[in-house]
């Protein structure tokens, strides 16, 4: 590691630190659902919109021929390649392994997380994801094990990108775009892909492209179970799958943006 | 005391007295249709998790009529044809009754080859009421749970409305916030677009079919039924 990108982790580091300072006490306000707010009276809410006339509206989708070909070839590499080659890598593989590095790489992108949260304007969340990477970080020997997740006060919020934020500011969608390997995106969140790629500290980590490539496509394959399970929990009943693929990212997009 | 400013002092107590007890009306039955619904949903889960939980469900044996309870539930709880009309949309009018039926059995049997066939069995699922959301008139309630599977946790909202029978029943099922209704109705309007009815029922029974053909895999990370 050059002595530059390590100066710029101790620098990150130590800023993260002094916000904990700062953030620290908000961690303790988010919590898992309790089953006791039954006994709250209900929420009354006036649009519970019934959504029974009109048809869908559907984000456009000028591209839909090269999103088609793409979703094809997707589905192919999903399916055929990644998934039994990631079934071969379980069976060799302890859990221990998976898990630490799945944590590795999700502790590593806190920066994404933490810098999103601030500028949508959720301190507490930004809190809890700061209080979660110091633990991890520290006790958790550089992220491999999730520590702060046995901490029931300091459970895992939402996970916050720029493509959220951007949505929280007000920016609409664009169009519906399938990338190659990276799968469903839109316009926005293909720009918010961009800025997540600048706060990602393994950027400045690592100098050449193929070992930062190689890095993260085996941070993705390590947890390709995750992708493989939500697409087929999608596509399975699906009877027209590319549209209903779509529809769930962008339904799934809106609500994140919502929350 | 001018008899003026009197009236107007009464019209007005009559006017806030109205004005609060339909306010009050209405929240309290709110809070009525949401424990109704609310009651009516987890009876109905708790008879469902009694059946999967059963030792014999995993014996190939005894499966087949356990399943068929566990449907039996289902059918009373999910109401297939509201589930479907709203799937299909403005379109749903141009069906005639007999497709409206036949589209309605297709459904009915793609979710129950997609859900109820693969799902192999209890894995220490939990399901938690989080809470519930009401419509003004109080005729549409939103019950909002967490179902808990090992370590993860997956919102899932259930949209009822009471039925001609005047019981709550399920026209559509939200997980992490992707309405199941929209997503299919999405996929219809599309098939709609380039094709009929009876194509689109074709579609729906075809893909049934091919379910379950498929082989029952191993759950990787176990999905609710």
């Amino acid at each position: 590691m050059p002595a530059g990108s390590f100066r710029i982790t101790i620098a990150l580091y130590t800023a993260c630190l002094a916000c904990t300072l700062l953030l620290a006490p908000a961690a303790a306000r988010a919590d898992t659902p309790a089953e006791g707010a039954q006994h709250a009276p209900p929420t009354i809410s006036a649009d519970l919109d019934d959504y029974d006339t009109g048809n869908e509206d559907m984000v456009p989708d000028p591209l839909e021929g090269w999103n088609r070909m793409w979703f094809a070839i997707n589905d192919a590499l999903l399916l055929k390649v990644i998934k039994p080659v990631h079934q071969g890598y379980v069976a060799v593989t302890p859990d221990e392994l998976r898990s630490g590095v799945r944590n590795f790489f999700h502790n590593l992108a806190f920066p994404i997380r933490f810098l999103n949260c601030l500028l949508q304007g959720k301190p507490m969340e930004a809190g809890v994801e700061m209080g979660r990477f110091i633990i991890n970080s520290t006790v958790g020997m550089a992220g491999f094990i999730d520590v702060a997740k046995k901490d029931k006060p300091i459970v895992e919020p939402d996970k916050e990108d720029f493509g959220q934020t951007l949505g929280a500011w007000g920016a609409g969608e664009g169009f519906y775009i399938v990338w190659p390997v990276i799968g469903p995106s839109t316009l926005r969140d293909s720009v918010g892909l961009v800025g997540d790629y600048f706060a990602d500290p393994f950027g400045y980590m690592v100098d050449d492209d193929v070992t930062y490539f190689a890095g993260r496509a085996y941070g993705e394959f390590n947890k390709a179970d995750e992708t493989i399970s939500s697409y087929e929990a999608v596509t399975k009943s699906a009877v027209e799958p590319y549209t209903s693929v779509r529809n769930a990212y962008i339904q799934l997009r809106r609500a994140k943006v919502a929350k | 005391m001018p008899i003026r400013t009197v009236m107007r002092g009464a019209a007005l107590a009559a006017l806030l007295v109205t004005v609060l007890s339909c306010w009050t009306g209405a929240a309290l039955a709110a809070a009525d249709s949401a424990g109704a619904a609310r009651e009516t949903l987890k009876a109905s889960v708790d008879r469902i998790l009694g059946i999967v939980k059963q030792p014999g469900y995993t014996d190939p044996a005894q499966r087949p009529a356990l399943m068929d309870k566990v449907e039996d539930e289902i059918r009373h709880i999910f109401d297939f044809r509201e589930f479907s009309a709203r799937t299909v949309g403005v379109n749903w009018r141009s069906f005639t009754p007999d497709q409206q039926d036949r589209f309605a059995e297709a459904f009915a049997s793609l979710l129950r080859a997609t859900y109820l066939e693969k799902f192999d069995g209890y894995s220490g699922e939990q399901v938690l009421f989080t809470g519930e959301l009401v419509s003004g008139k109080g005729d549409k309630v939103e019950v909002q749970t967490t179902v808990v599977i090992k370590d993860k946790q997956v919102p899932v909202a259930y949209r009822m409305l009471q039925n001609r029978q005047q019981s709550w029943v399920v026209y559509d099922v939200i997980i992490e916030g992707v309405s199941m209704v929209k997503n299919y109705r999405t996929q219809f309007q599309d098939l709609l677009e380039k094709g009929t009815a009876d194509q689109l029922i074709e579609r729906v029974q075809a893909k049934a079919e091919e379910v379950r053909k498929q082989p029952a895999q191993p759950a990787q990370s176990g999905q609710p039924g």
